[in-house]
């Protein structure tokens, strides 16, 4: 009876979990942790399920609750907060782009690129590169959509933390987005 | 005046909403002048609207072995 269970959930809900989970952390490994941890939490808690909502809304529960802790603990590093914030060095003294960051024109039709498929993934590569507070923050305001100050509350930093840290975030993107797109 | 710097910081203010009437002339003016910028501001909105299309874009699953290996774990607890 357990194996069914244990087996059905991991068929049911496993790659929904995990399809969840990848795009907001940007690593498999920890992905795959999470939804791992999110089935352990949810069998070991089994008897408080009492079936008021849904199998897959309760699993989805403890899976964001997951996913903050690991945001959390990745807001607490002060150091990794200060070096997400350490000067872009896109620009020089007088406020102007250096050449090496200056963007370039892409050459595209910016309401077709996000069409294709390949940009997703360049777009994947490069969020991947992004701090992991960096990525909390940027994950929970794009994919989330939560409102800035409830991003610092939840992660317990100040806005203007907040603020560096994701103007840092569409800088880098930005930078590598065009460096991977353009040198094919 | 403002520069680029100031310019890149105004346009992530602008996203979400907190410019004041000044700051959004100071911007227009700037990226009236300044191509590098228009790419910049261009650049980046492709780029935030498209992050919050991974959610559905995200294909990868766990693989058949991935899988067992969940399951194993969950059958190795008894559940209480």
């Amino acid at each position: 009876m357990q194996q069914d269970l244990a087996k059905r959930w991991v068929e049911e809900f496993g790659d929904l979990l995990y399809k969840y989970t990848l795009p907001r952390v940007s690593d498999s490994g920890i992905a795959k942790d999470l939804v791992q941890e999110t089935f352990l939490a949810a069998w070991r808690n089994i008897d408080n399920f009492k079936g008021e909502a849904s199998e897959k809304n309760w699993l989805f529960t403890i899976l964001k609750n997951k996913i903050i802790d690991h945001y959390r603990k990745a807001s607490t590093k002060l150091t990794d907060i200060v070096d997400a914030n350490s000067a872009y060095d896109g620009f020089n003294e007088n406020g102007h782009w250096t050449k090496a960051a200056a963007p370039k024109a892409w050459g595209v039709d910016y309401n077709t690129v996000i069409e294709q498929k390949e940009f997703y993934s360049i777009l994947e590569l490069c969020k991947s590169k992004l701090k992991a507070v960096q990525n909390a923050v940027f994950s929970m305001k794009y994919l989330d959509g939560i409102e800035s100050e409830e991003i610092c509350k939840e992660l317990n930093i100040t806005s203007s933390n907040y603020w560096v840290l994701i103007h840092r975030a569409k800088l880098q993107l930005r930078t590598c987005l065009e460096k991977n797109w353009f040198n094919k | 005046m403002i520069n680029c710097k100031e310019a890149t910081d105004l346009i992530s203010k602008k996203e979400e909403k907190k410019l004041s009437a000044q700051q959004n002339i100071k911007l227009l003016f700037h990226l009236f002048l300044c191509r590098v910028c228009n790419f910049f501001y261009k650049q980046n909105n492709v780029i935030i609207s498209s992050v919050s299309l991974l959610n559905k874009k995200s294909t990868t699953s766990l693989s058949k072995e991935e899988k067992e290996q969940m399951v194993e774990v969950l059958e190795k607890e008894l559940i209480p």
